[in-house]
């Protein structure tokens, strides 16, 4: 399935392009459309596009918009859930540290790469190795209890 | 030329919290509101990717907003309004600056204060630097 988002993406629309390959829809193909347009229902499914479902919804990242809609129920993507929100999101209460970093990581991840096709496939290492560590050390401290 | 983000917004009276709440979120953001009526940001890719997801967020709970990538025409120059910006973290660098001269201090209360005001320097200001050499001369250990 074709999934569409506005171009020049960030660390939300890594994380996001991430998850949907990963635990949604491992043949998801992504469509990036001018920043400001408006996406036809023909082209697909949008994400991180301000009003549709899976977008920011009351304080809340699209990365987590995705979780919810999807009924995924998983620790670690929680986890994940968390320091997008804190990275993409006006927030009050910030208790991971590692959103700063991480937001600033995909910024330049995306200025290194030469279209957003190829800061995507980048991002997969990022996001494939900050899902295995925040779930080894979870496991380590029983945190999850699962 | 500098550009600037503006924003105007007006939400449903009832619920008085969401007002509470939006305008909580764009001091935490460093805008500043002039005249009382229009939200003013530097344009800059953080900062118009918060607005914009703000906007939308306004919209959803029920109210109208409109925001705008602008440049001034007439009235202050692009240099007083980034002064603006600047004088709003140098009051917050000076009173770390004041704190951190104290002979006991909470260093970690004041790195935390330092983190959130550089998020809002949007210019640099040089008292900030000031700070963050205070800071890390003040840390334990041999350097």
């Amino acid at each position: 399935m074709k999934w569409v988002t506005w171009e020049n993406i960030g660390v939300d629309r890594m994380a996001s392009a991430w998850l949907i390959r990963r635990w949604i829809d491992s043949d998801a193909e992504f469509v990036f459309i001018p920043v400001g347009e408006k996406p036809k229902p023909k082209t697909g499914e949008p994400f991180d596009i301000p009003g549709e479902r899976y977008s920011h919804h009351g304080g809340h990242c699209t990365f987590y918009a995705l979780l919810k809609e999807n009924n995924i129920k998983d620790p670690t993507l929680s986890r994940i859930a968390q320091i997008l929100d804190e990275a993409d999101e006006i927030q009050e209460v910030t208790i991971e540290p590692a959103a700063l970093g991480l937001d600033l990581i995909c910024r330049g991840l995306r200025r290194i790469s030469k279209d957003d096709f190829e800061a995507i496939e980048r991002g997969n290492l990022i996001y494939d190795a900050l899902y295995a560590q925040l779930k080894s050390d979870s496991n380590l401290s029983g945190a999850d209890g699962d | 030329m500098t550009n600037w983000l503006l924003l105007h917004y007006k939400l449903p009276s009832k619920p008085s919290a969401l007002r509470v709440y939006i305008w909580r979120k764009l001091k935490r953001l460093g805008a500043i509101l002039l005249h009382e009526a229009v939200w003013v940001l530097p344009d800059q890719p953080r900062t118009a990717e918060q607005v914009q997801w703000l906007t939308a967020e306004i919209q959803e709970m029920g109210g109208e907003a409109y925001f705008w990538r602008a440049n001034i025409i007439l009235g202050e120059d692009n240099e007083s309004i980034s002064q603006r910006f600047n004088e709003q973290v140098d009051e917050v660098y000076s009173d770390l600056l004041k704190k951190l001269e104290k002979p006991r201090v909470d260093l970690q209360e004041i790195s935390k204060q330092y983190q959130q005001a550089t998020a809002q320097d949007f210019f640099h200001s040089k008292l900030g630097l000031r700070v963050r050499e205070k800071l890390t001369s003040k840390r334990g250990g041999k350097s």
